[in-house]
């Protein structure tokens, strides 16, 4: 049984060996570029380097010209289903907290925003693969995500909390593990938990009940209608979409208890290190001076 | 040395910057499929994929030969004779089911079928199975009309004029025949069936692409674990390609004996 | 024995027999010619009921099979029934070619229907074929395990749908000779047919149908020697 497992996941790596040739192909020469000379220009601020052409940047962003998917623009790319922070309008606009802060990188860097709306997945890849120049999906920083994708300083606090049907108590709160728990205390062994697919809550919870009581779900509205026909328990999702959701369903409320703190941060490709310097520069700026509190007031009524 | 050893060491490498091709893919595929045991998540995924193919395409059959024998019966009820009434209404049911699953994606199917009509069944995987299961009744029922109609009609006058019932001749006669016939369409049906279980994850059912966009979470790296299931379905679907072939061969070898 | 009364048939609005009216009588070979498209073989296929008359009644023994409540499968076990094209099982072996109807029917035990076929087959001298398949036979092989497919029921009546028009010329006579034995039996025969040979020497009578019609019909001899009609002497002398 053992060697049939070796062989396993050794003719595994060798079918996916002959796959990821393939695709590795077409991203070989946008990766050439974007990965080694980042590494050491981006050491050097010299402001003589930047080229006035460029652009009508308002600042010293360092030389990330040469890093841009098209020149000129930056390409944003996230999964509209995580309001506030992300969303479609009713003309299928993307907006929400994070189109506009990256709006406003995107005018600090004198560059065009270009805002692309794909599957989760498909978004990483998007930026990994250089279709993508960033990702601001309401994405939280783990050290495990970390080796595919540089992460900028956190513009934002999430906070998981819980969904459940109003009036339900059987539900009071996480312990120290972040199991949930009744009003004893006592770990709810049976419990279902729906999830949104891609967010910390689903790792969270897979971690503390098992993956066989977690349903993930492909986006935050399907979690909530299964909370309504009870084929979960509870829905643990960020605060921004929870409030959304509840305020939109009926039938519906957030526990008191939150489940998880966490900051969400903008991704680049990893190694784009000259990107990540000039949007956490521009970012920075835009938390200081309140633009980035400000769009956040505009979405999230003041608590 | 110690794969894991190197896994760390190259891991280190990468987040320095440092790493080579050949260290970066190591990394990579060692994250996906070897650290935290997941190899063992793809293979609870390849176990519950084959279960919800099977229940499926157990459903599927059994609906696509109830469904064929209504709407075959009703095709062959002899003209000028008065029609039976039940045979009316129920090719009448059989025909509106065919159309509404042919003539809608099985994603919205699937949204349907697991958030509204089985709202109430917690088992988000066998809902999956279920609805694969009545999407691919329909085709089978097609796949199996087209197999009893494509036969000679003289076969089945053949039967009924030695005496025998519709059933028999249908029984003995034309469905033997009509199986044959149909074999390679209903191994399509099956491989077609085995990719769609990855529709299932969109509901919560838990078959491979499900725990594979659970790596996906964790690391952020979609490209190795998307690109693993893909390898994962390939395989599956060449030993199941190799099988029909097998049983085809078979099965012509019985007509030349 | 059949007693067919004012039989028309039409597909659509295409009129295919014509109020035709017929006795046969047991023991009778009665051969049905004419030209294509003439509704010969409608005709036959009518007389088991493979072809629903539009109007009319067919009688076969005192059972009025064009009623909806007879038991049709019950007549059809009666009257063999020989196709142009055979239409063998190919998924059946020979002998259970012949054995199915036989004991699926009740008619026999499977080993009394077993012993029925290999007498059967010795008979048109096929017996070595009894475990091969329709695929590995030739024409006129096939034609005659048709035939005693049909005997196997033992039949009152045989009906004979153009036997031989499908077959290779040298395979026809094979069938014939089958054909022609059974006759000498004293089988009651329908043989629709283009072997005028076969009419003349086997058949009691010879019907002529044209345009839905039986224009004419004599014992072979007088019809062959002397037909009355122009349409018939048009058809004769085209085939003969």
């Amino acid at each position: 049984m053992k060697h049939m497992k070796k062989l396993l996941v050794l003719g595994l790596a060798l079918a996916m060996s002959v796959g990821l040739l393939t695709a590795c192909s077409n991203g070989s020469q946008d990766a050439g570029t974007a990965n080694t000379p980042a590494a050491t220009d981006s050491q050097s601020p010299a402001p003589e380097a930047s080229d006035p052409a460029e652009g009508t940047a308002t600042g010293d962003y360092g030389d990330f010209a040469s890093e841009l998917v098209n020149p000129g623009q930056l390409i944003m790319v996230t999964n509209a289903s995580f309001p506030p922070y992300e969303m479609t309008d009713d003309a299928n606009n993307v907006i929400g907290i994070d189109p506009e802060i990256a709006q406003a990188i995107a005018d600090k860097l004198g560059l065009e925003l270009v805002i692309d709306n794909i599957d989760f997945d498909a978004a990483l890849i998007s930026v990994q693969e250089n279709r993508a120049d960033v990702t601001l999906a309401g994405l939280t920083y783990r050290e495990d995500r970390d080796l595919v994708m540089d992460f900028t300083d956190p513009y934002a606090t999430g906070v998981q909390v819980i969904i459940v049907r109003e009036g339900d108590t059987t539900i009071a709160g996480t312990n120290d593990d972040l199991q949930l728990v009744d009003a004893d205390g006592n770990v709810l062994e049976d419990i279902q938990i729906g999830v949104q697919r891609g967010t910390t809550g689903e790792i969270y919870c897979q971690d503390a009940h098992g993956v066989d009581h977690v349903t993930s779900l492909d986006n935050g509205s399907v979690a909530v209608q299964a909370l309504l026909n009870d084929q979960v328990d509870c829905v643990v999702i960020d605060n921004g979409p929870a409030q959304e959701y509840v305020a939109a369903t009926p039938g519906l409320e957030i526990l008191e208890a939150s489940y998880v703190t966490e900051q969400y941060c903008a991704a680049v490709d990893e190694g784009n290190t000259a990107l990540l310097n000039a949007i956490n520069t521009a970012l920075n700026e835009l938390i200081e001076d309140g633009t980035v509190q400000a769009i956040m007031d505009k979405y999230i009524a003041a608590e | 040395m110690d794969l894991a050893q190197t896994y760390e060491l190259w891991r280190a490498l990468m987040v320095e910057g440092d790493a080579n091709w050949w260290q970066t893919f190591f990394v990579r595929f060692y994250q996906t499929f070897i650290e935290a045991n997941r190899w063992q998540s793809y293979l609870e995924g390849v176990g519950v994929t084959l279960i919800v193919t099977a229940v499926a395409l157990a459903i599927g059959v059994v609906l696509g030969i109830l469904v064929a024998m209504v709407r075959t019966a009703h095709d062959q009820q002899r003209p000028g004779r008065p029609k039976n009434p039940v045979l009316g209404i129920l090719n009448i049911i059989c025909k509106v089911y065919v159309t509404i699953i042919r003539g809608t994606p099985m994603m919205v199917q699937i949204l349907i079928m697991g958030l509204v009509v089985f709202a109430s069944s917690r088992n988000f995987t066998m809902v999956g199975a279920l609805t694969l299961g009545i999407n691919s009744g329909a085709y089978v029922a097609e796949i199996i009309r087209g197999g009893l109609m494509s036969l000679d009609s003289g076969q089945m006058e053949a039967g009924r004029s030695l005496g025998l019932n519709y059933i028999d001749t249908m029984r003995f006669i034309v469905i033997p025949q009509a199986f044959k016939a149909i074999l390679p369409s209903l191994g399509n049906e099956f491989i077609v069936l085995l990719k769609d279980t990855s529709l299932i994850s969109i509901i919560g059912g838990q078959e491979m692409v499900y725990f594979a966009r659970n790596i996906v979470n964790r690391t952020f790296d979609a490209m190795f674990p998307l690109i693993g299931a893909a390898v994962i379905y390939l395989i599956l679907v060449m030993i199941f390609t190799w099988l029909q072939g097998k049983l085809e061969r078979r099965l012509r070898q019985g007509d030349r004996r | 024995m059949i007693d067919v009364k004012h039989l028309s048939k039409s597909f659509g609005d295409h009129l295919v027999l014509d109020d035709i009216s017929e006795h046969i009588s047991e023991g009778e070979k009665v051969v049905v010619i004419g030209p294509s498209g003439s509704g010969k073989s409608t005709f036959l296929r009518c007389l088991n009921l493979l072809e629903l008359p539009t109007k009319g009644t067919i009688t076969f023994n005192g059972t009025v099979i064009t009623d909806p409540k007879a038991d049709i499968d019950g007549v059809r076990r009666q009257m063999g029934m020989v196709f142009q094209h055979f239409n063998l099982f190919p998924n059946m072996t020979i002998r259970r070619n012949i054995t199915l109807a036989p004991v699926r029917t009740g008619l026999m035990k499977q080993e009394e229907a077993n012993d029925t076929a290999s007498a059967l087959l010795r008979r048109v001298g096929l017996e070595e074929k009894a475990d091969a398949y329709p695929g590995q036979l030739s024409g006129g092989q096939k034609q005659r395990i048709a035939i005693v497919r049909a005997l196997a029921m033992k039949p009152k009546v045989m009906l004979f749908d153009e036997p031989t028009s499908a077959l290779d010329p040298e395979m026809v006579g094979e069938v014939l000779e089958v054909m022609k034995e059974l006759a000498d039996e004293g089988m009651t025969m329908v043989v629709v047919t283009h072997e005028m040979g076969f009419a003349r020497e086997v058949g009691t009578r010879v019907l002529f149908m044209d345009g839905g019609k039986i224009l004419e019909q004599n014992e072979p001899h007088a019809f062959f020697a002397n037909p009355q009609q122009a349409r018939t002497k048009e058809f004769l002398s085209k085939v003969l």
